[in-house]
C-alpha cells in the first residue's frame, strides 16, 4: 500500500490588485497533480524554478494549505483535519528545509532546536529529553558537545545536519526534502546524501526529494516525476527518466545538465525562451510554445497522464498516451 | 606567443579585525588568446578574489594584491593607477557576475547602461551609443531589441538579463571577458543557452575567457584548460580531456567522487571528502588539503608542495602525486 497518495491536488494563489484588493487572477502553482509515494522509497521530483515543486512538497504536510484534492497519509485523509489532528500527523511527516541558514532559529540552542518538537508533543522531558537530542546529534554526525551551541557557530553542512537531526526527532516515516542540499558545496554536499541514504536505510524513512539538480536526484531517487508549470508531465523509475525519458520536456531538460566528462559531446536540444507564466499557461499542453514537436493538438487540448505500467507520461507525440506521430 | 593574461604567484589578502585572509596565496596561470580557462573549487577558495585582483575591484582598504605579477599583454596591471585601470576595464578586459538583477541598476533602462558604457570608453554620440546597444542585444540574441532597448531589468526574466549583462561586457570589444558563474542562478534549460551563447560570441569574436565556476559539468563543455583551487592555491591544472579522464591530486579526485554519477554509475554511496575547508585565518601548515586526505603523511605538514609538472601540461601541487605516478 502507497504511504501517502495525492489526488487531483491543486493550489491557487490568488493575485489582487487595487486598492480594494479585488481578486484579478490566479498563480496556478500547483494544478491538478496526482502521484503516490510508496512506503520506503525516494520519490525524487526535479523542474525548474517557479514550476511548483516546492509548493507541491509543502502542500504535503499541509504548511500551505491546498485548494483541492485529496492527500491520503497511511490510508487517512489528511486534508480535512483539524488543526490538532495535523499535529498529531505531523509527527510522521517532516521536512527538511534548503537554507540552513534561515530554517534554524538563531536565538535557540541546537539542543532546544532538535528538541523543540519532543517538548510540544509531550514526549520526553529533563534528562530524559537530553539523552535523546544527544542520541541524535550523534546519529547525524555531530559532536555531544555541540549541544548548548547556537546556529551560527556551525557551517552550512554541520546547520544541514542539525535540520536533518529536527527532523528525525519524532520518529518521521516521511520526510520532504526541499533542495535540503542545493546551497551547499559539492564536498559537503556529497556528505549529506550520504547521510541522508545511512538514516534511510536504519529507520526506513521514506523521502519525497524535491532538487533541480538532476544528477543528485538519480543518484538518490527509486522513482522520479518530472514538473512543468504546477503539473506532472513525466513519471517512472529512476532508470528509465534517465536512459528512456519520452516526454520532450524530461528529454531536453536531461540534454541541458552539463555532463562533466569532455569526451563526450552531447546532442543538446537547446530549449527557446523561459518558462512561461503559470499566471496564465499556455492552452492545451503548456509545453507546446517551448516544444520543439509541437503540433496543432498540442495547443488546444491537454494531454492527460497515461501510465503504462509504473512509466506515466503526459504528452500528445510520446509516450503511452501518443495519439498523433512526431513530424 | 606570450599568453594574453599572466598571473603569476598572485597574492591577495585581506585585512580584518581578526587579522590578514590571505584568500589568493600564490596562484599561477596562463590565459591564451581566444582560449577559455575554467577556475573551479567549492565557496571560498579564492577563484573569485582571483578575478577581482585582476580588475581591481577589492574593496578598498580592506583588500589588497599583496605580491605576484598580473600580466596582461606583459603589462603588469598590479602596478596599475585607478586612472589607467580605467582604460583596461571594458575595453581590454571586462567581467559577468553571478547575480544578474544585483549587478544591474533598476533605475536605468538596459539600454542606457549599455550605451553608458561605450560613451564612456570610446567617447561616441549619445545616437551612436544607442545603435551600438541595439546591436549588442542583437548580438546577445534578444528579440526585438529596438523594443526592448527601453525596458528596465525588472521587466526581464533572469536569462535575459544575463544576456544584458553579457551585451555590456562586450559592448567595448574586450580581449578578455572574466565571468564569474555566470549561469549558476540559472536554471539548467537557461543555463545551456547561456553557455551556448558565450562559445558563440567567443568564436565569433575571437576573446578569451575565464570562466569561474563551481560546477565541474560547466568546465568539462566550455574550457580548454581546467584550474582546481583549493584554500587559496591552485592544485592541480590541465587539459579538461586529461584531468577528468585521470585526476591526479587527492582534492580534484575527491571532488570528483563527490558529484552523483561522475565515476561509477552504479555505486550507490558517494565517497564524500571528510570534514571541511580550514579558515583562511589559519592556513594549515604544509599541504592545505592534508586534514582531508587520504594519502596524507608527517612529511605532507613539513613543506608546502609546489605545483609540478607530473607529464605533459599537467601540473600538479601535491607530494605524494608525482611518486605514485612514476610508480605506476
Amino acid at each position: 500500500m502507497a504511504l501517502l497518495e495525492i489526488n487531483n491536488l491543486v493550489k491557487h494563489f490568488p493575485i489582487s490588485t487595487g486598492f480594494f484588493g479585488r481578486k484579478t487572477g490566479d498563480v496556478k502553482a500547483v494544478d491538478g497533480v496526482s502521484l503516490s509515494v510508496e512506503d520506503g522509497e525516494t520519490l525524487g521530483l526535479v523542474g525548474e524554478s517557479g514550476c511548483g515543486k516546492s509548493t507541491l512538497g509543502r502542500c504535503l504536510l499541509r504548511l500551505i494549505e491546498p485548494t483541492s484534492g485529496e492527500i491520503v497519509f497511511e490510508g487517512e485523509e489528511i486534508t480535512a483535519m483539524n488543526f490538532e489532528r495535523m499535529r498529531e500527523m505531523r509527527r510522521k511527516m517532516q521536512i527538511i528545509f534548503q537554507d540552513p541558514y534561515a530554517s534554524l532559529n538563531p536565538r535557540m540552542r541546537v539542543g532546544e532546536i532538535i528538541g523543540e518538537g519532543l517538548q510540544i508533543h509531550g514526549l520526553a522531558t529533563g534528562a530524559d529529553l537530553k539523552d535523546h537530542v544527544m542520541g541524535l546529534l550523534e546519529k547525524v554526525g555531530l559532536r555531544e558537545e555541540q549541544y548548548d551551541r547556537y546556529p551560527h557557530e556551525f557551517s552550512g553542512g554541520q546547520r544541514q545536519r542539525i535540520g536533518v537531526a529536527r527532523a528525525l526527532a519524532l520518529n518521521a516515516k516521511f520526510i520532504v526534502a526541499d533542495e535540503a542540499v542545493s546551497a551547499l558545496d559539492v564536498s559537503i554536499q556529497a556528505q549529506i546524501l550520504n547521510l541522508l541514504q545511512d538514516l534511510q536505510d536504519e529507520f526506513e524513512l521514506t523521502y519525497f526529494f524535491i532538487s533541480h539538480d538532476l544528477r543528485v536526484v538519480e543518484h538518490v531517487s527509486d522513482r522520479v516525476a518530472v514538473m512543468y508549470l504546477g503539473k506532472i508531465v513525466e513519471i517512472a523509475s529512476a532508470d528509465k527518466i534517465y536512459s528512456d525519458g519520452q516526454h520532450p520536456y524530461t528529454r531536453a531538460l536531461l540534454s541541458a545538465a552539463p555532463v562533466p566528462d569532455p569526451t563526450r559531446k552531447v546532442e543538446r536540444t537547446v530549449l527557446q525562451g523561459d518558462v512561461p507564466s503559470p499566471i496564465n499557461p499556455p492552452s492545451g499542453c503548456s509545453f507546446h510554445p517551448r516544444c520543439p514537436f509541437a503540433q496543432k493538438i498540442c495547443s488546444e487540448e491537454e494531454p492527460p497522464l497515461v501510465q503504462d505500467g509504473d512509466h506515466g507520461v503526459a504528452c500528445h507525440v510520446f509516450g503511452p498516451g501518443a495519439t498523433v506521430k512526431p513530424n | 606567443m606570450a599568453a594574453l593574461l599572466q598571473i603569476r604567484d598572485l597574492k591577495t589578502s585581506f585585512f580584518t579585525s581578526d587579522g590578514e585572509v590571505r584568500a589568493v596565496d600564490g596562484v599561477t596561470f596562463d590565459i591564451e588568446e581566444g582560449k577559455t580557462m575554467g577556475l573551479v573549487g567549492e565557496s571560498g577558495c579564492g577563484k573569485s578574489v582571483t578575478a577581482l585582483s585582476v580588475m581591481h575591484l577589492l574593496s578598498k582598504g580592506v583588500g589588497r594584491v599583496v605580491g605576484g605579477e598580473i600580466l596582461y599583454r606583459g603589462q603588469n596591471l598590479a602596478e596599475f593607477s585607478d586612472q589607467q585601470m580605467r582604460d583596461i576595464r571594458g575595453n581590454e578586459i571586462s567581467m559577468i557576475f553571478q547575480e544578474p538583477m544585483t549587478s544591474l541598476n533598476p533605475v536605468f533602462s538596459i539600454g542606457d547602461q549599455i550605451a553608458e558604457s561605450v560613451r564612456l570608453h570610446q567617447g561616441v554620440s549619445k545616437k551612436e551609443a544607442r545603435d551600438r546597444a541595439i546591436e549588442m542585444l542583437q548580438l546577445v540574441k534578444i528579440a526585438e531589441p529596438d523594443k526592448r532597448i527601453d525596458e528596465y531589468p525588472h521587466q526581464l526574466s533572469g536569462g535575459m538579463r544575463q544576456r544584458v549583462m553579457i551585451a555590456m561586457a562586450l559592448s567595448c570589444n574586450p580581449s578578455l571577458l572574466m565571468a564569474d558563474e555566470p549561469t549558476t542562478a540559472l536554471d539548467v534549460t537557461i543555463q545551456a543557452q547561456i553557455l551556448e551563447l558565450i562559445k558563440e560570441l567567443q568564436e565569433q569574436l575571437g576573446m578569451s575567457v575565464l570562466l569561474i565556476t563551481h560546477d565541474l559539468g560547466v568546465v568539462a563543455e566550455q574550457a580548454d584548460e581546467v584550474a582546481v583551487m583549493y584554500a587559496g592555491k591552485i592544485v592541480e591544472r590541465a587539459k579538461p580531456e586529461i584531468i577528468f579522464a585521470h585526476p591526479a591530486h587527492p582534492y580534484t579526485v575527491g571532488l570528483m567522487n563527490s558529484v552523483p554519477g561522475v565515476t561509477d554509475k552504479s555505486k550507490k554511496r558517494l565517497e564524500a571528502i571528510p570534514g571541511i575547508v580550514p579558515s583562511p585565518l589559519h592556513w594549515p601548515s604544509g599541504c592545505r588539503f592534508r586534514d582531508r586526505c587520504s594519502l596524507a603523511e608527517d612529511s605532507c605538514g613539513r613543506t608546502q608542495p609546489d605545483l609540478v609538472e607530473i607529464e605533459v601540461g599537467h601540473w600538479v601541487s601535491c607530494l605524494k602525486v608525482p611518486l605514485t605516478a612514476s610508480a605506476a
